[in-house]
């Protein structure tokens, strides 16, 4: 049937007894949210939120474009066929609607459970699209099907556009009170956007059909205001882009996005034709422009810090290569020299103990003391030489630990033993205490253990002038860990040396003045070691002069 | 494999199928069997009849009398065909027509601008 008060058709969608606002409320709004659909979803087409934003955009523009047919086609067979999808695709575009709100406020993709019910709400309208209930004739007097529409059917859109604007306001609430203060922001818009969205486009086309039903209007074209609700959310979407970075959009991508949209607004001029579409038009690209230049600014000024960080990441990328580099010459030197230097060391102190012995006749006393300085200095250099190897070891992975069960009480108390008389020597009183609820029995190495302890027990003598150094073994049972604090009344640390004293060569900026021979490596191997062996070490100072404690933590063996 | 990426897919395939099947049902209905009712409007005799009163031009200086007449689309367009402007057939129930009766004005409504004619009742006479 033929509406034959109305004029043919060109080009499926071109008549020109229609209202000015037509084109303007559909052409563009289908554009804009294609453009921006497909775009979001190119630019990242894993990622579900960006699928989902294509899925709305493309329901949207079928609503739409639908709806331009119907109001330039005067076929009724023609319109008929689509008169029952504008509850289909209203109906779609709720669901979705509602999916996409909870993917963005949640971060993940929504259960199967959930996916059933939004399916099962949506049902029923496919189901009966081809029924009485949905539509069952045209007047083709007015060209529509207004009067023939289902109530209850008309209605039940209407309850899933206000369940799809409840549901996506609870989502967005709840996301809302959890989030950060960036992603507060982020949600406010999305809700913005989305009720407002929802609101404009299911009032608008509701109240259309509603006022037409009744016979209060021949037309209903009130529902062009309800489009431009999509306009309005896709606005948003692209601040969430380019602003918040929201669906992993690039900034350089962005600004195409925007001048697209600038475009496709100004290329309304071409075919716009009544003074109030004109004047719409000039409008819109005034507030479009003002927006763009608010979000190219935005996407300049990111571009701008971007190349400046690249630039920095580049520069530390190629400094950091060439410090590996040097650092693994260092240690290969490190290591080769210490194997070189080892044996004449060892030969030097062999010889010097046995001259000291008296192995080669007697000599003057001050001959004597000089020997014993010579032994003294090979001593210090034996240690540093050790701290050396152990360093190009750690850093080489070829530091081998043999682990056994041993009492770390006992061991720990014959370390205290061995460090004491050279405590005593320097006036420190060397205290050992033990608060064990076990047995203190550890599984680690024995050797390493005590080389540890004897670094920080003699540490602490080193650096404490006078008062007393306490050895004071603790353990939890609950969390099986067993503690060796080595505290004492010495120089103690700022904060500052605590941030640095475990680090190759961290050593305190005036240690050199009390103790002149080490090496800045102790601590590093020791920490290094303990972590090797399930456990830590820990330093603690109140401040400069306050004295320090130094804890080592191994995992108990129940 | 196949079965996981199924129930992963379930909404999406569930909706276009019934999509799919919902347009198939509706082009059969109003395109192969025209099962649908048709308004349009047709002559009145405002001497005989409450008509309606339409506007010639967008001035409304000149108007017409008319009344609606609703019939099942396969049968009007059996003797009329696509366009029912020159089809006289279209003015009448055919003999025995079921589904085809007229809606004249109601003066009672508001909304409703009747040609003004003593006595007239609106009426939706049922032709046989």
């Amino acid at each position: 049937m033929i509406c034959h008060y109305f004029e043919e058709t060109s080009y499926l969608i071109f008549a020109s007894d229609v209202p000015p606002l037509l084109y303007y409320s559909h052409i563009p709004v289908i554009a804009i949210a294609l453009i921006v659909g497909l775009f979001v979803f190119l630019n990242e087409p894993k990622l579900k939120l960006n699928r989902l934003l294509l899925t709305i955009s493309v329901i949207f523009s079928a609503w739409t474009f639908i709806n331009l047919i119907a109001w330039t086609n005067i076929n009724s067979q023609l319109l008929l066929g689509i008169w029952p999808f504008f509850a289909v695709f209203s109906s779609l575009l709720a669901i979705y609607t509602i999916y996409f709100v909870r993917v963005f406020a949640t971060g993940k993709d929504i259960s199967g459970d959930m996916k059933w019910i939004l399916t099962l709400l949506v049902l029923p309208v496919l189901i009966l699209a081809s029924t009485n209930l949905s539509v069952s004739g045209f007047n083709i007097s007015d060209c529509d099907a207004f009067g023939f529409e289902g109530e209850i059917y008309n209605l039940y859109i209407m309850v899933l556009g206000v369940v799809a604007m409840l549901w996506a306001a609870y989502d967005l609430i709840r996301a809302y009170t959890k989030a950060t203060v960036l992603r507060k922001k982020q949600i406010l818009l999305m809700g913005i956007g989305v009720e407002l969205f929802l609101a404009m486009f299911f009032f608008f086309t509701y109240i259309g059909s509603y006022l037409a039903n009744a016979g209060h209007t021949t037309d209903s074209d009130i529902e062009f205001y309800g489009l431009f609700g999509m306009a309005f959310f896709m606005a948003i979407m692209g601040v969430l882009i380019v602003k918040f970075k929201s669906f992993s959009v690039g900034a350089s991508a962005s600004t195409a996005l925007i001048l697209a949209l600038l475009i496709l607004t100004a290329s309304q001029f071409t075919y716009v034709e009544s003074r109030t579409g004109l004047g719409v038009t000039a409008v819109t690209m005034v507030l479009s422009g003002i927006l763009a230049i608010v979000l190219l600014r935005s996407v300049r000024k990111e571009i701008s810090q971007r190349k400046q960080l690249e630039e920095l990441t580049g520069d530390l990328g190629r400094a950091n290569t060439r410090l590996k580099e040097l650092d693994k010459i260092k240690s290969e030197f490190v290591s080769i020299a210490s194997h070189q230097l080892r044996s004449p060391i060892t030969s030097i102190r062999g010889y010097t103990s046995m001259l000291l012995e008296g192995s080669f006749g007697k000599f003057p006393e001050k001959a004597n003391q000089a020997l014993g300085r010579i032994d003294a200095s090979a001593k210090h250099m034996t240690v540093a030489i050790e701290d050396y190897l152990n360093v190009s070891r750690i850093e080489a992975g070829n530091m081998k630990y043999e682990l056994s069960d041993f009492n770390f009480k006992d061991e720990m108390s014959s370390v205290c033993e061995d460090v004491r008389p050279a405590a005593l020597k320097e006036g420190l009183v060397l205290l050992f205490r033990s608060d064990l609820k076990g047995r203190a029995i550890v599984n680690a190495d024995l050797n390493k253990t005590v080389q540890i302890a004897h670094n920080l027990i003699n540490n602490s003598v080193k650096y404490t002038k006078k008062g007393s150094i306490t050895v004071f073994m603790r353990d939890d049972i609950k969390q099986k860990r067993i503690y060796m604090d080595i505290i004492d009344t010495g120089v103690g640390m700022s904060q500052e040396t605590l941030h640095t004293i475990f680090e190759k060569f961290g050593r305190a900026k005036d240690a050199s003045k009390t103790n002149t021979a080490g090496t800045g490596l102790g601590l590093f191997v020791a920490l290094k070691m303990a972590q090797a062996m399930g456990g830590t070490i820990t330093a603690h100072s109140e401040g400069e002069g306050k004295g320090s404690r130094f804890t080592l933590e191994l995992p108990l063996q129940m | 494999m196949v079965l996981s990426s199924l129930a992963k897919y379930s909404m999406p395939i569930s909706i276009l199928l019934f999509l799919t099947l919902a347009a198939g049902a509706t082009f059969v209905r109003f395109t192969v069997q025209q099962d649908y009712m048709v308004q349009y409007e047709i002559d009145c005799d405002s001497s005989q009849s409450s008509c309606f009163v339409g506007c010639e031009d967008d001035e409304c200086t000149e108007t017409y009398d008319y009344a609606y007449k609703f019939r099942y689309a396969k049968s009007i367009f059996e003797q009329c065909g696509e366009d029912i402007t020159d089809c006289d057939a279209a003015q009448t129930c055919a003999a025995g027509e079921a589904k085809c009766s007229d809606l004249f004005c109601d003066p009672t409504d508001e909304l409703n601008e009747c040609s003004t004619l003593d006595d007239k009742d609106s009426s939706l006479e049922q032709s046989v």
